[in-house]
């Protein structure tokens, strides 16, 4: 066995564009799917019963099947329903989709632990509907599930190398490739372990910074 | 184009078999493991505290992936130097999940017996248990109803996380799936991809929507019997 560190050195511009599409997939997932989740949320606790069927049915599906289904199927689906994305944006779409899922059922659970007396003074003070949800509710829902929605974000990180597997330029997909030319498999997956516990380890100290600041505990 | 599907499904039903077999098995192997393991995080020796941390935040923090591809491929090279090993894609399958799975279920582990109250201990203390006896006969009774609904949502998770063993030829559903797919555009010219995959989303349903709701189902009969 031998461990050639020269191999890895001439490999870190290509390592460094797969790293940076990983970061762009994880910040920009992230993002996505936290702003999606708050504007689905309430939609899904609404009285409506066609909005409680669909989001229940999306949700269920979402949560109960692999995310590497849901990048294959999306993969294959999105261009028989007419859009056309690279796969960098499916990737990102299934992506989005999956932990919007999540999120929402966090939220949820955030949105039933704030007191029904916040509701009664939005409401004694003449809020309407959605300003009491965009004023008071929202924001408390969010700091009080900012724990659980942390591990879900940190879950994202961890999944964008299984976007990988349609083609798009990310840190395993490098890997594999350079390991394709080389077959150097020792090197490159260590290496790429290596940095994946780098971000992790970052993601979750700097999100646990932010919780420590803004989180609620009830 | 039903007769093509009624056709291929024991081929996928046998892919599911395999998911399925790897999951159980390795849950299993992972709750032997992930009790002791989430125990000695909970220890007051430092070193004992200290490896149990080291390998819950290794491989939790790993992506399953990425331990999958390193155990499969890059560890042989390792382990050739001492033995001549190789290791078979269900075994490399089965021991990222194990390793993965038993991380996981420490840090469950953790998180219900901390949740139990120190009074219980102080009892045990007080009666003159030793530790083993004190984790034996009162502390894991009481955790194990608490880590129930979070270890069948890990099983869960589990079932879904093997999909990736396609990627090492491994034959689970989702590879499975993908050679039937070649198979029907080699022998019949058509392309069934949406179809087979569609077939491999609502068989991965079945499986894992009961165990959501079985753990849903054990959270609320938990909820009632503490107040």
């Amino acid at each position: 066995m031998h461990f050639d560190i020269q191999v890895i050195i001439k490999t870190i511009p290509y390592l460094t564009r797969g790293l940076l599409n990983t970061l762009l997939l994880a910040f920009v997932g992230i993002i996505l799917s936290s702003v999606l989740a708050l504007v689905c949320t309430p939609l899904r606790m609404s009285q409506n019963r066609f909005l409680k069927i669909v989001f229940s049915i999306y949700i269920d599906i979402f949560r109960n099947t692999p995310i590497v289904a849901q990048i294959f199927y999306l993969y294959f689906a999105l261009p028989l329903i007419g859009i056309k994305v690279s796969a960098f944006g499916c990737g990102l779409i299934a992506l989005v989709l999956h932990y919007n899922a999540y999120n929402i059922e966090v939220l949820r659970s955030g949105m039933e632990t704030v007191p029904m007396g916040l509701h009664e003074a939005g409401m004694a003070l003449g809020f309407t509907h959605i300003q009491r949800l965009r004023l008071v509710i929202l924001p408390l829902a969010l700091r009080i599930s900012l724990p659980a929605l942390v591990n879900n974000y940190v879950s994202l990180l961890k999944n964008t190398a299984l976007v990988s597997i349609i083609g798009v330029v990310e840190l395993t997909f490098v890997a594999q490739d350079v390991i394709a030319d080389k077959f150097n498999y020792l090197e490159m997956y260590a290496t790429i372990a290596v940095v994946y516990l780098v971000l992790i380890f970052g993601l979750t100290w700097f999100l646990r910074e932010v919780e420590s600041r803004y989180a609620i505990v009830t | 184009m039903v007769e093509m599907l009624v056709q291929n499904l024991p081929f996928l039903l046998g892919g599911a078999k395999n998911t399925f077999i790897v999951s159980v098995l390795g849950m299993v192997i992972a709750l032997i493991l992930g009790v002791p393991i989430g125990l000695m995080r909970l220890s007051k020796t430092p070193w004992v505290r200290s490896s149990a941390l080291f390998y819950i935040e290794v491989w939790r923090g790993i992506p399953f992936i990425i331990s999958l591809l390193f155990l499969y491929f890059a560890l042989p090279e390792i382990l050739k130097l001492f033995w001549k090993v190789e290791i078979g894609q269900f075994m490399a399958m089965l021991l990222t999940c194990v390793l993965w799975t038993s991380a996981n279920a420490a840090e469950i582990v953790r998180g219900s017996v901390q949740a139990i109250s120190f009074g219980q201990t102080e009892a045990g203390m007080a009666l003159g248990m030793t530790y083993f006896q004190r984790m034996r006969l009162i502390i894991l009774p009481q955790a194990v109803r608490i880590m129930l609904p979070p270890m069948i949502g890990l099983f869960t998770l589990l079932l879904k996380g093997t999909a990736i063993g396609f990627i090492i030829e491994f034959r689970e559903l989702i590879r499975v799936g993908q050679i039937t797919i070649e198979r029907l555009i080699m022998v019949r010219r058509e392309t069934a991809s949406i179809e087979i995959y569609t077939i491999i989303m609502i068989l991965y349903f079945l499986m894992c929507y009961p165990l959501t709701r079985l753990s849903a189902y054990f959270e609320k009969k938990l909820a009632k019997g503490k107040n």
